[in-house]
Parts: structure tokens; sequence; C-alpha cells
């Protein structure tokens, strides 16, 4: 009855002709071999200009009045399907997709004919993990994150940088989603690789701009990752030898047709190499650092009306440094660990539900121990733990009432639990313990409705909304300070529930396309948002202990605005896709940490005492040429920009440029198909240096010589720029096995990028001999490696 | 064969590491000209003030270059007042750098009250303002000798902190008959705050001996050539003077400001601090502090322990 009613009311919203006696054809595609969904894929009715895509699940419905049809089932890399139907009922059609015989030579970037121009949507790309496979990995290993940052828009801080930068907003305000979960740090050592193992992964999709009503939480992008859901037809092994890591997935049917799994793992082994050259009785025996991945996902289809996802991600850093000699042993393990849970519904071929259940939790742990194990009332230890773990429930429908309206709505609700920073020590026989005061708790929920409104046949406009809302609740304790924040005066107590502080948050969402021929589009589009949570570096670069910290009483949510222009064109019969977008977009109360605050601070305090805030805004052009089909695909993606960033505490006030600004940022991408075992492929980027604060004069108070620092970011290091370039050898393909080598050279002319400067000092004043000189850091040179890949 | 392929092991880490530093030349922006000033007014003394000037950060830094940013005699019009009186100070010889001062002759400090700075150069006014608090005494000192050394050692002491919040102090150390100035401890913070400690004792422990830190632009403990032990332990013999003041919250945050900046200095990791000058009026660096001070003179028996000097 209720859902009735729902029903009616958006009906009579809408405005629909609710007596034509139309019909839905609906149904999932999947690929005929794998039986995985295929997302995106294409579904036009032949000689009507009428069409849709299927959504994250493979699913698609389509109402159009009876009558008798053509429908084109079409998919990259995927042979056509036409199917003849006679409409006079609704209609359930899964339609199986047969992998085109020549893939090789379709090596396509990113989607289906046209879509780019027709689609209402702007600024977002789409990736399938099969084209970033052909790309040059670093050292060897495939890495999603990577591939994004030679996208127009989206920016790499440089080697050992960790985190992507989206159109001038920070390293925290991406969402990024691994079937619905959130994942915090996406980054394993320092950025070099990202926690998305290419082979668990099936698709990416990320919104720079134009962001739907279904996401929030982050104010500058959305990178919606998907995993394979393992092949329902037969057993099948993956996997990699690569230079620093290896690979294995075993995905499989558990019941044909019905249900599948897929295991993924890898594990890098540089620390396990490099023990036998490590003497035994050397004193930093047992050293070494690692990462890890795992993912797991199993799926479940009930019927063709319910199915259930269980998805779980779990990855870590491991640091570990032995000191024999002095007793001394610091291990620092960081990672995430996300698990999810989704229900799918068909109510109708209509009405499509996702029901998820999400905990995702990442943790940064330092521990410190001195001492001889002998003596436990001796030595010290100390422990340090950041981190965030959120419990998360979330509903969504979609609504197909027919091929004009995609109508999107739902809710959902964020249980947090933020650790800003909690220490726990010994000394000797004293134990201390700081970590009780600094867990920070919060609800977060959020309610949404969007429209995709095709208006005629060259207009489409979506309009959304959403409502979000953040509520810090106790236990907590606030330190109040004094005016220099050098002094606790007073201490606020929250008591256990009780509500800390309360924003709320209400965010308009509209795009709209406008065909200017079959050919060419033009398209405009809005969003503002607010998130709740901020990332607070106490470094230049972004490092994984920057923590993770949620608004309070004293930290405002971060807020964003953002207005995008762009014109897209195809020529040559879609060979080749161009798009000019330009943008403006303004950031208000971001955070940073106060001038010289020091990770100590936070001790018996609270982490955003040290905080000061500040607005910041970025505009910019980017241009993107892409050939699509051939022996010969790639891109050139430009992008012109300016970042900026005001706080009233740096630069007197004076706009100063984000340490991420970049005023040039090219990327070219290209793939050759040599024959067709032979594949080479070549990326080059080059990009506006960053910008840092560097000293420009000294002087000395009581006898220590104090360095005078020059306008915040004012100083512009080296550009950044780098050429890769790899061959892959794809041995003779059997129906039982498949292998290929992959050789490939990272910075191929050793470019010395720079990571930091820093200044050395020799000499004394005495003799007259005293010297500064700068010298700057690059961290990564010439790189070959080579991967063996197989499948079975 | 394992011994060659380590070998080639290490000569590549070599390689790889070795290409990865680089110099390089920075064209930085020319820095305005300021004065340093540092100025302070302790209890029961008369104010004494500094004055120099920053130089280019490149600048090769000598002698010659750092007696040409001393600002002297008749340069500079220095002025303190106690609200009452105002007192122009004379150009004294000092024995610390920059060996050039001004020192009142008017009036001494005072427990409790404020005092004005107005430093006149070049037609341009400096101002700042302090006060004395109230000192606190040291309740007890002790020497501990360093481990398998006989002569050499550290001192330590231990004090009451007052009931309310907001207490900040600095210690200095001095050697009688050896040094002529009061240094800070060359190891730790010459600093503290009750942030932590409100109310409690508090101690404070290595005490170590100061030196004048300008002769040591470098890394001392990285000195070979320096009788380091000498330069940072106190011995059996020394009579030693320690200096404990009360001083106010922005004379603090000035002083926890310089660690700061010499703590993150040319340091990647971390966001450079600016040190927070006190000095208002027009642009300077430097301090202004009032200090309620507190003397403890011990000397350091034959047999390592301590006498308290009255």
């Amino acid at each position: 009855m209720k859902l009735k009613f729902i029903y009616f009311a958006i009906f009579i919203f809408i405005g629909l002709p609710l007596f034509s006696q139309r019909y839905t054809v609906s149904g999932y595609i999947k690929d005929k071999h794998t039986g995985e969904d295929l997302l995106g894929a294409n579904i036009m009715v032949k000689d009507q200009n009428i069409g849709t895509t299927t959504n994250a699940y493979g699913f698609y419905s389509l109402s159009i009045p009876a009558g008798e049809y053509e429908i084109i089932y079409s998919f990259v890399g995927y042979e056509e399907v036409v199917e003849k139907i006679k409409l006079n009922s609704n209609k359930k059609l899964n339609i199986s997709l047969e992998t085109s015989a020549i893939i090789s030579q379709e090596v396509i970037v990113s989607g289906e004919k046209n879509k780019n121009v027709e689609d209402s949507k702007m600024s977002v790309i789409k990736l399938p993990v099969e084209t970033i496979k052909t790309l040059p990995a670093f050292m060897g290993e495939v890495d999603i994150l990577k591939t994004l940052q030679l996208l127009p828009g989206i920016q790499s801080a440089g080697d050992g940088n960790s985190g992507f930068y989206v159109r001038g907003g920070g390293p925290d305000q991406n969402l990024v989603l691994l079937d619905e979960a959130t994942v915090y740090n996406a980054a394993h050592l320092f950025g070099f690789f990202s926690v998305f193992n290419a082979d668990a992964i099936k698709d990416m999709e990320i919104y720079k701009g134009g962001m739907p009503a279904e996401y929030g939480g982050r104010i500058s992008s959305v990178l919606d990752i998907s995993m394979k859901n393992g092949n329902m037809n037969k057993y099948q092994v993956e996997g990699g030898i690569g230079t620093i890591a290896s690979r294995l997935t075993v995905q499989g049917p558990i019941v044909k047709e019905k249900s599948s799994f897929i295991i993924s793992g890898r594990r890098t082994y540089a620390d396990i190499l490099i023990q036998p050259f490590i003497k035994k009785t050397s004193p930093f025996k047992g050293s070494g650092y690692f990462f890890y991945d795992l993912n797991a996902k199993l799926n479940y289809r009930f019927s063709d009306k319910d199915r259930l996802y269980l998805s779980a991600y779990y990855g870590k850093d491991i640091f570990d440094f032995r000191s024999k000699e002095a007793n001394f042993n610091v291990k620092i393990p960081w990672g995430n660990g996300t698990g999810s849970i989704r229900w799918n519904h068909l109510f109708n071929s209509k009405f499509f539900s996702n029901t998820t259940l999400v905990a995702s939790d990442y943790k940064f742990q330092t521990a410190i121990e001195m001492g001889d194990k002998d003596k436990p009332n001796e030595g010290m230890r100390f422990i340090q733990n950041s981190g965030v773990r959120d419990y998360y429930i979330k509903q969504d429908f979609t609504l197909l009432p027919n091929p004009k309206h995609t109508i999107k709505f739902g809710l959902n609700y964020i249980y947090h639990i933020f650790t800003p920073n909690s220490v726990n020590a010994k000394l000797g026989e004293t134990e201390f313990d700081f970590s009780s005061v600094q867990k920070q708790k919060a609800h977060e929920a959020a309610i949404y409705i969007g429209d995709d409104f095709k208006i005629s046949d060259r207009v489409t406009i979506y309009g959304g909304f959403r409502a979000a809302m953040f509520n810090q609740v106790g236990k907590f304790v606030r330190y109040v300070k004094d005016e220099n924040l050098m002094n606790n005066i007073d201490t606020i107590t929250y008591g256990k529930g009780e509500s800390v502080a309360f924003y709320d948050s209400y965010e308009p969402r509209a795009s709209i396309k406008v065909s200017l021929d079959k050919n060419s589009s033009v398209k405009a589009s809005f969003m503002q948002n607010k998130q709740f949570i901020h990332l607070a570096s106490l470094s230049a670069s972004t490092l994984p202990t920057d923590l993770w910290v949620p608004c309070s009483d004293v930290v405002k949510p971060q807020g964003g605005r953002q207005y995008a222009i762009g014109y897209f064109r195809n020529f040559f019969n879609d060979h080749f896709e161009t798009s000019v977008e330009a943008y403006y977009k303004s950031l208000y109360d971001l955070i940073e940490y106060a001038d010289g605050a020091l990770p100590g601070d936070d001790v018996n305090d609270n982490p955003d005492n040290y905080f000061i805030f500040g607005d910041g805004y970025s505009y910019g052009a980017e241009l993107f040429i892409k050939k699509r089909t051939g022996r010969f695909t790639g891109w050139i993606g430009y992008t012109w920009s300016k970042t900026e960033r005001i706080f009233d505490e740096i630069n007197g006030g004076e706009p100063f440029p984000a340490k991420y600004d970049r005023r040039h940022d090219l990327s070219l991408t290209t793939t050759y198909q040599i024959t067709e075992k032979w594949t080479a492929s070549l990326v080059f980027v080059f990009a506006t240096g960053n910008t840092t604060t560097l000293p420009i004069a000294r002087y000395l108070i009581d006898g220590d010589l104090i360095s005078e620092y020059g306008p915040r970011n004012s100083y512009r290091m080296e550009p950044y720029h780098r050429l890769d370039f790899s061959v892959t050898y794809q041995h003779k393909k059997t129906d039982k096995w498949e292998s290929s080598w992959n050789f490939s050279i990272f910075n191929v002319y050793n470019r010395k990028n720079p990571y930091f400067i820093y200044l050395e000092d020799k000499g004394s004043v005495e003799t007259g001999d005293f010297t500064t000189t700068a010298k700057q850091i690059s961290l990564i040179p010439i790189l070959p490696s080579i991967t063996w890949n197989f499948k079975f | 064969m394992k011994m060659k392929l380590r070998n080639i092991i290490l000569l590549l880490l070599i390689i790889i590491t070795s290409s990865c530093i680089k110099d390089i030349s920075l064209e930085l922006p020319k820095a305005e000209e300021k004065l340093v000033i540092e100025a302070m007014i302790d209890s029961d003394d008369y104010p004494i003030v500094f004055i120099s000037k920053n130089s280019s950060y490149f600048t090769n830094i000598d002698t010659t270059i750092l007696n040409a940013s001393i600002v002297k005699g008749s340069d500079a019009c220095v002025i303190v007042s106690n609200g009452a009186i105002t007192d122009t100070l004379e150009p004294t010889i000092m024995e610390r750098y920059p060996y050039h001062g001004y020192r009142g002759t008017k009036f001494k400090g005072e427990i409790n009250k404020s005092y004005d700075l107005k430093i006149l150069y070049q037609d341009k006014e400096y101002n700042s303002t302090t006060t004395i608090p109230e000192p606190v005494p040291i309740d007890s000192v002790w020497f501990n000798l360093l481990p398998g050394n006989d002569t050499m050692g550290f001192l330590g002491f231990k004090f009451t902190d007052p009931e309310k919040f907001g207490n900040y102090y600095t210690f200095y150390v001095k050697v009688l008959e050896q040094q002529k100035w009061y240094y800070r401890p060359s190891f730790g913070s010459h600093i503290l705050d009750d942030k932590l400690l409100n109310g409690q004792e508090f101690s404070y422990t290595p005490l170590t001996k100061g030196y004048e830190r300008n002769a040591y632009y470098h890394n001392v403990w990285l000195d070979e050539d320096l009788d380091f032990l000498s330069l940072v332990c106190f011995k059996v013999g020394d009579s030693v003077s320690i200096k404990m003041s009360a001083i106010d919250a922005n004379s603090f945050n000035f002083w926890s400001s310089v660690y700061r900046n010499v703590l993150t200095g040319s340091n990647p990791f971390t966001n450079p601090a600016s040190v927070k000058s006190n000095i208002y009026g027009s642009p300077a660096n430097g301090h202004w502090i009032g200090s309620g001070t507190h003397f403890t003179n011990v000397y350091i028996t034959d047999s390592a322990t301590l006498i308290v000097i009255p």
C-alpha cells in the first residue's frame, strides 16, 4: 500500500501520461564466459532514439509503447547482440554477450559509442581494468590509481605522495568506494602502489564534478570501484609473478549460474628476498617492509529478483625495524579493512532496490619498544594509534518509469568512531594511558533523490537533492585553550551519547546536456556539497600518518561548490572522442595545522585545537582527446589550472598557492598493437613543479640560527616529467591456458624529479667557512621490471 | 655466487640512492631587511637590549657579516618605561654576541609590573610590552655523575608549580668564575609550561651546562674535534648558578616558536614554523621578555655532592 503511494506520488510529480499502453523489457547483461555482470552496457531500440545502460549490478530496464522492436545490446569489447521482440506484455530478457574476437585491436579507453556526447553526465570517466592492464606498470604492478592520474583534472602530487587531487581539491575530498565500502587510505608505501589489486577489480568510474545525489560525504570527487563477482561457469586461476610482488586469483562457481566466488591476494616480497643477504649476525636482522592485499567476494542469485553479494577487502603495510644491539624495535603497521553485504531486489521490472551494510576500518599504529625482554620492568614501550571505523547502512532505490526518466532515491546512516591519536606508553613500571579521552564518535545520515530526465532528443537534464546531517556525540572531553593555544584553561566533559556538535547540509545537484548534432553536445553542471571529515596533514607531503578528524565543536564541515561547462565532440565515426571542460570550484572551512604544530601536541589535548581554518578556490580548463579504436589507441589529457587557499593565519590572509597547485598538467598515453602477440605502450607526463615554502633569511637569537620563511608555498620546485615504456608479449591463447610477459621501464630517461628540498649547513663562523647548500631529493630513478602473468 | 650477487645488489643500491640527491641552486626572493631585537628585563636588574639584523639565507655567514649586522651605539634609540619613569638605555659593551648592547640605568625590574619598550631606528619605531611574573623557587638541586666517569656529570632540580594554571618558566645556567653569561642548557628545552604538571612537583633533569651557541653553527655532538663532554657537562669543583625565571605567556610563545623553528627547519615532513616575534610597530624579529628570576647557586664538591651557596 505504502509502496503504491510512493509510486503514485512520483508519477504525479513528474506528470507522466499514466494511461498510455507501455510495457517494460528488463533483465541482466553478463559476460557469456565468466557470467560477470556488465556494468554500463548499452541497450538501444533500433530506429528509435531510445536507449539505456545497465546499472552497477548489470541490470537494465526500458519501458516503451507496445509494438515490435529490434533491441541492440552492446558493450565495448563484446559482440553486439540483436534481439527481436514483440512487446505486448512486460518482458524479462537476460542477455549474455560474447567477447569480441578482435578485442586486442579494440583496446578502448572507455566506453560505449558516442556515450560521452549523449550522456547527461559530465566530468565523469569510466575505465575498464583491461585498458589499464596494457599500460606501463611501475615495478610491474598494474595500478588503477596511477592510471587515473593520467586523466585531465586528476593529479598526483609526485613520487612518494599518496592520494590524488581532483580539480584543486585535497586528497581527503575524494570518496573512494570499493563495492560501496569507503576506503580511507587507498595507497601502499607512500603512494607508490594503490591498494587495489587489478586482478580483483572489474571496473571503475570517477566523477570529477557533477556528482549525482546518490553520492555524498566528499566534496571533490567520487571514485567508484567494482570488484569482480567471480566466474559463474567455471573455475579459473589467474596470477602474476613480478619484480617485487606476486598475485594469485581464484574464482569459480559455487552453484553454476547461481553463485560464484572470487578470492585474490597479493604480497610484496622485497623483505623476504633481502633476508639471505643480511648476515645472521647483522644487528638489523629481521628488519623489513612489505604489504599485502586480500580481496574476496561471494555472490548468490536467489532468483531473477534477488541477489546477494558479500565483499571483503583487507590490506596492510608493515614496516619493521629491529636493532638487536640497542634492544630497539619499531613496528609500524597501517592499513584498511572493509566488508560489505549487498542485497539487490527487484520489486518489479521498473523498480530496483539495493540494501547495503558496510563496515570499514583504517588503522595506523606506531609501536616502539626498547629494552631487554628478560627485564620487563625496565625499558620503555610506546604505542600510538590512529584510525577511523565506520558502520554503514544504506538503502538505494532506482525507479525507471519510462525511458525518459531514471529516478534514484534513498537514505543512509553511518556510525563513525574516530581515533585521531591515542597514546599508550610504559616507562619502567609506570603505565601511561592517554587513549580514552581521544575517541570521537558521530552519527551521519543522508537522504537523497535525483532524476535523469530526457526532455527531448536533444535535451537531457539531471536534478538532484541531498540532505545530510552529522552529529558528534560523547563521551568526549574538550580541552579549552587560552588565546595563545598555550594552556588548557578549562575542560568540558560530555557524557556518553550527549550531543557535542550538530551540522546539516543541503546539497542541490544539477546538470544539463544539449545535443548540437549527432556528434556533439554542450553540457553544464552544478554541485554543492559538504563533508564532515577532514584529513589533517602535518607534513608537506601526504603520508599515512595524516590524521582523519571529524567535525567537532570547533571544526566545521568543509564545503564545496563547483560549476562546470563542457563541449563534447566525436570525430571520424567516433574513432576520436574529444572534450573541453572548464570549471570553477570554491571550497570553504578547510583545515590546516597551525604553524609549527608538532605531533606531540596531541597528548592530553584535542588535535583539533591546533587547527586553523580557511577557504580556497580552484579554476581550470581540461582538454581530452582520445582515440578509441584501431591498433593505435590512447589519449592526451591537458589541464590548465590554478588552485589557491586563503587562511587568516597564513601569509597575513593573502591567497597562497596550494602545494599541488599546477599551472600545466599534461599526460600522453598510447598503446600500439604491433602484432597479435606484441603490444607496446608509452606514457609521458609533464606537470608544473609542486610548491614549497623555503627560508629566505636568517638571524641569531641567543646564538641560535633562526630561519625566516618566505611566503607560504611561494617557491616552485622543478617541473615533474617522466616517460614510461612497456611491451607485452602474449603467448598463443588456448582455451585452457593464457600467459603473457610484460616488460616495463619506469622513468626511461632517469629524470630526477624533485620530492623535497633540504638545506645543509657546513663549517663554522669562527673559521669563516660556514656555507649552506640546497639539496634536492628525488625518489625513483630509471626502474625496469618484468612480470609474468598467467590465466587458466 | 652469493657473495657476488650481494656485491651487485650493493652496487645497484649505491647507484640508486646516490642518484637521488643533487645539489641545486635556489633563486629565492630577496628578504626584507629586518631588525632582530633581543630585549629583556629581569626582576631586580636593569633592562638589557641587543639589536642586530637578519641576512639573506644563502649569505655565507662569517664574522665580518655578523659584525656588519650589529646595530650599536647611537644608531638606535632604545627607551624603556615603567609607566612612571622613562629610561633611555645607554650603549654598552656586552659579553655575548652581538657584544654591543644597551643597558638601563634608571630603574630595575619589579615583580608584577609592566614595562614598555620603544626603539627608534632609521625613521622606524618598534614597540612591545611585557610583564614580570612572580618567581617560583627551586626546592632542591642534585648532581649525577656520568656513568663511568668520576668528575663530570649533570645537575637536576625540583620545584613545585603553583596551584593556578598558566605558569611559564625559563631555565639558564652559568658556571661561576668560568662563564660570563647565563646560557640555555645545551640539551633539551629551557622553557616549560604547566599544561601537564599544574600544581605538581616537577623534576628537571638532566640539567646540562650551556655554552655560547653562536660559536658553533653546526651540530656540536657531531664534531669530532670538539671536547664535547667539557662543553655540556658540569665538573666536580664547579660552582654553578641556576637561574629559574617565571615569564608571561607571550614570552613563552616566543621561545616555543623558536624551538619549533629549529626542529622543523629543513624537515620536509613538517610545516615550517615561523618564530612569533612579540615586537610590534614595524616588522621585526625578536622578543621583549620580563622575567621574575630566582637564583640558586651550588658548589659541586670533590665527593660529587652539592653545597648550596647562600
